[in-house]
């Protein structure tokens, strides 16, 4: 289970920054989605610290892909980061990468 | 085609069997078509087996093949998509192309690297101009709808595979396309799409997934429990179509999943874009991303589409365009189409591939292992009932009725349909009705009559002298049939049937039937019969099987040298079969080949005389009655059975066991060809199941026998053949039977073996 914690005050400017831990899976979702919408109404810039997030399936990814359209649609703007081994091969397999534009940490090779 | 490595022999050994089953199913579509069955659906599979058996000679470098085949391919290809109408001129070709396919196969499998047939090189050349010349001959009617394709070469090219029309009407990608659209609720079944994907993964490799998040709607409405994604994916595999559908499973009901083989065709791919929600702007873009079609070819389908949609009607698609995105009623369309495209697939399965490859050799062992099984139970079982010990009994009867059933699969297994083989002949008859100017017909029952398939192999030479021999000699030629008030197209028969534990094979035909007095006339020419000697029909016919008799008067290519027919006679001997002639002067004659099953195991009625065990194979005895002193009359060897007479014999007597018979004998009664006779022994010890060993040497040549068994008490039991006993009993021939003194010293020889 997951509870995004914040991690910083909004600064003025500055990027509110937002950890998420656990799986974003199908039964964090509702929460994720009201939590993170919120979250993203405070600030202009909303980024996504993904280092401790252990799954995401397809719900946790439409959350994902949800934050992202919003957040372009009103102008802000939604940076993912850190990724985990798990976030990262998540996005990549399922070819989203280019999707949320953000760097993603080289993947090791899965033999 | 140099064998180099065992590995790259095995190889072509399936390839040589898998394009052999091909053809089969090609030949087969064909004459459906011939027939007036026109069902699309038969040439979309001609066209696959084109399609495969020249993929996979390409592997093998099998250029002849290919290149010809690629020509047959692009005919096909014009057909099933429409472009030109099918015809009997159409199909004749196709037929030849199949025939031809099937000879340059042969040359290519079985040379090894020897020049290639001068004479078959200059057939695929002529038929490949036949080819082109139909290929083209429509060319200026459909010259419109064909604008964006280049026209077609003008010369033969017997190019490897890649040439240009194939590469602007198929796909480069030689990946498949999996489009995947998963209903809103499939999350709240608690499946997860992509852990299905990520199952996709053990049937080959993912090369692209392209996730589609149009679907997603604005965050208010937006209910993080529904499935929004679609995905678009490529995928690397060697596993057909079923095994990809089948990672899918579990999510049957509520995905619907679009399969595109490797190289489909641009226009499959542009009616799967227009088929989907998305729009095909969009997905038109993605598939070009994601590699699965090149811009080129994408710019290419659409153009043409849009061509034919100004023409013809308006494509199913639009219907789908026209609703809304999310409308039930377009999930439930999709679904329905869905199950439409599952539902055609299957069908086809039926013949394609429910078969699992097992090398003869493992079979063989399987059976002789079952066949000592046999034995060890009826051992057994025999022990149980000496020792009275009920549960023992018991226990053993359990263990019999399993190896019985083990001993009935593991026999069918080897066991095939004789139709493969009858088959075969459509070409054989086609091909010499063509040289001979003779229209003939060829029908076949009894295609589904099961027979071991080592008996199978060994028929096929004497079925085709047979067929051949019909067709040269049986048929008169059109003038002479319309002349005797005969139909002009002639007819040749196969047919197939078991009967009293052997199978039946028949060749028939309408044609002039044996002449009695011309067979008469050569049998005494060559000194075969006396001047004054007047046989019966069925010894003079079978005359005709003596090594080199011919009446023919002309000697043509295909038969009339008085060779074959006694081969036919030598082989059919050899595998412990008959031949019988019926032949009405004018009507036709049919050949009747009278065969054993070649069983390993037989059902058998086990008798004994002078306590020597004798086995009858069961299928033939029809009831066994007491032969009481005062109703046998020995001096003529009948009995009255109901008031029919009822001929018998004495195994005592045939084998001249010695001994005094028991005060009471009993008669088995067994039927053969509908003939009944009886057959006399002292005992009755019932059924058993036995497994058929050879005769040793010793007993080759001796009447009545037909193989030996070891019984479970270890003894040896001489299995009776009733063909040859109801022969005996009804000519009353006895003095070819062999003595005592052999059958001891054969049996012994038996079981010493």
């Amino acid at each position: 289970m997951n509870r995004p914690t914040d991690a910083d005050r909004p600064d003025a400017e500055g990027p509110l920054r937002v950890a998420l831990t656990g799986d974003v899976d199908i039964y964090a979702a509702e929460t994720l989605k009201a939590e993170l919408l919120r979250q993203l109404q405070r600030a202009q810039v909303l980024e996504l610290d993904l280092a401790e997030v252990s799954l995401i399936d397809t719900a946790g990814m439409q959350i994902l892909v949800l934050l992202k359209r919003t957040a372009e649609r009103e102008g802000r703007e939604l940076r993912l980061s850190q990724h985990s081994a798990t976030a990262a091969e998540a996005i990549q397999f399922l070819g989203l990468g280019p999707f949320f534009g953000d760097p993603l940490p080289i993947q090791p090779q899965w033999t | 085609m140099p064998h180099n490595s065992p590995e790259l022999a095995a190889a072509l050994r399936t390839f040589a069997e898998e394009s052999g089953e091909l053809l089969e199913a090609m030949a087969s579509h064909l004459r459906a078509l011939l027939e007036g069955d026109e069902d699309m659906e038969r040439l979309h599979a001609l066209f696959r087996a084109a399609h495969t058996i020249k993929g996979a000679g390409g592997m093998f470098g099998l250029e002849a093949v290919v290149g010809f085949t690629h020509l047959v391919e692009n005919l096909l290809s014009r057909l099933r998509d429409g472009h030109q109408p099918l015809t009997p001129a159409l199909l004749e070709l196709l037929m030849d192309c199949r025939d031809q396919m099937e000879d340059l196969l042969k040359e290519a499998l079985d040379d090894g690297g020897a020049a290639a047939d001068p004479a078959l090189a200059a057939r695929s050349d002529s038929l490949g101009a036949r080819l082109q010349a139909a290929l083209g001959s429509d060319g200026g009617t459909v010259a419109n709808a064909e604008a964006t394709t280049p026209a077609q070469p003008p010369t033969v090219v017997l190019a490897p595979v890649a040439d240009e029309d194939v590469e602007l009407e198929r796909v480069e990608a030689d990946t498949w396309h999996l489009s995947l659209r998963f209903s809103p609720g499939v999350l709240r079944e608690g499946m997860d799409p992509i852990s299905f994907l990520r199952y996709l993964e053990s049937v080959g490799r993912i090369v692209h997934i392209t996730t589609l998040v149009d679907n997603l709607p604005e965050a208010e409405v937006m209910d993080p429990l529904n499935c929004y994604f679609g995905f678009e994916i490529e995928l690397e595999s060697e596993r057909d179509k079923d095994a990809i559908e089948a990672v899918f499973d579990f999510v049957r009901d509520d995905c619907q999943l679009r399969l595109l083989p490797p190289h489909s065709r641009i226009a499959d791919y542009i009616a799967l874009i227009q088929d989907l929600p998305e729009g095909q702007d969009r997905l038109g873009e993605m598939l070009v991303a994601a590699n699965a079609l090149t811009r080129q070819e994408l710019e290419l389908g659409l153009t043409h589409q849009r061509q034919l949609a100004g023409q013809a009607q308006v494509p199913l698609g639009e219907i789908l365009i026209a609703e809304g995105m999310t409308h039930p009623p377009v999930v439930e369309a999709a679904l329905d189409r869905q199950a439409q495209a599952k539902g055609r697939p299957g069908k086809d399965k039926g013949n394609e591939s429910q078969f699992v490859r097992v090398h003869a050799e493992k079979l063989d062992e399987l059976i002789n292992l079952v066949g000592e099984l046999v034995i060890a139970g009826a051992a057994s079982h025999l022990l149980a009932r000496g020792r009275r010990d009920r549960r023992a009994q018991e226990a053993a009867l359990t263990v019999n009725r399993l190896v019985e059933q083990v001993r009935d699969v593991t026999l069918k297994l080897r066991m095939v349909e004789i139709g493969e083989t009858f088959n075969r002949f459509h070409r054989v008859v086609r091909e010499l009705g063509r040289d001979l100017g003779k229209d003939i017909a060829l029908d076949i029952t009894g295609a589904e009559t099961e027979l071991d398939k080592s008996m199978v192999e060994k028929l096929g030479d004497p079925l085709m002298h047979l067929v051949r021999n019909a067709i040269d000699h049986g048929l008169e030629p059109p003038e002479q049939r319309l002349a005797a008030g005969k139909p002009e197209r002639g007819r040749v028969r196969l047919n197939a049937y078991h009967d009293s534990g052997g199978i039946v094979i028949e060749i028939g035909d309408d044609g002039r039937g044996l002449d009695r007095e011309r067979i008469l006339a050569r049998a005494r020419e060559r000194g075969l019969i006396a001047e004054d000697e007047t046989p019966a029909d069925p010894e003079l016919y079978a005359l005709i099987f003596e090594p080199g008799f011919s009446t023919a008067q002309t000697v043509t290519s295909v038969s009339g040298r008085g060779v074959g027919m006694d081969v036919v006679k030598k082989t059919i001997a050899a595998l412990r079969g008959t031949v019988e002639i019926d032949t009405v002067l004018g009507a036709g004659t049919t050949i009747r080949l009278r065969l054993p099953l070649t069983l390993a195991i037989i059902e058998g009625f086990l008798v004994r005389v002078e306590n020597v065990p004798f086995v009858l194979p069961l299928e033939s005895v029809r009831e066994c009655i007491a032969l009481s002193a005062t109703s046998a009359t020995d001096r003529r060897q009948y009995v009255n059975l109901r008031g029919e007479v009822l001929p018998y014999l004495r195994l005592r007597d045939l084998f001249a066991l010695g001994g005094t018979p028991p005060r009471r004998e009993n008669i088995v009664v067994v039927r053969h060809q509908g003939n009944r006779v009886g057959v006399v022994v002292d005992q009755l010890q019932g059924e058993l199941q036995t497994v058929i060993k050879p005769l040793g040497r010793l007993f080759r040549g001796m009447r009545g026998l037909s193989g030996s068994s070891i019984l479970g008490s270890g003894e040896v039991a001489l299995i009776l053949d009733v063909a040859t006993l109801a022969e005996i009993a009804t000519s009353r021939d006895h003095n070819r039977g062999g003595t005592a003194a052999q059958l001891q010293q054969g049996a012994q020889a038996c079981s010493t073996q």
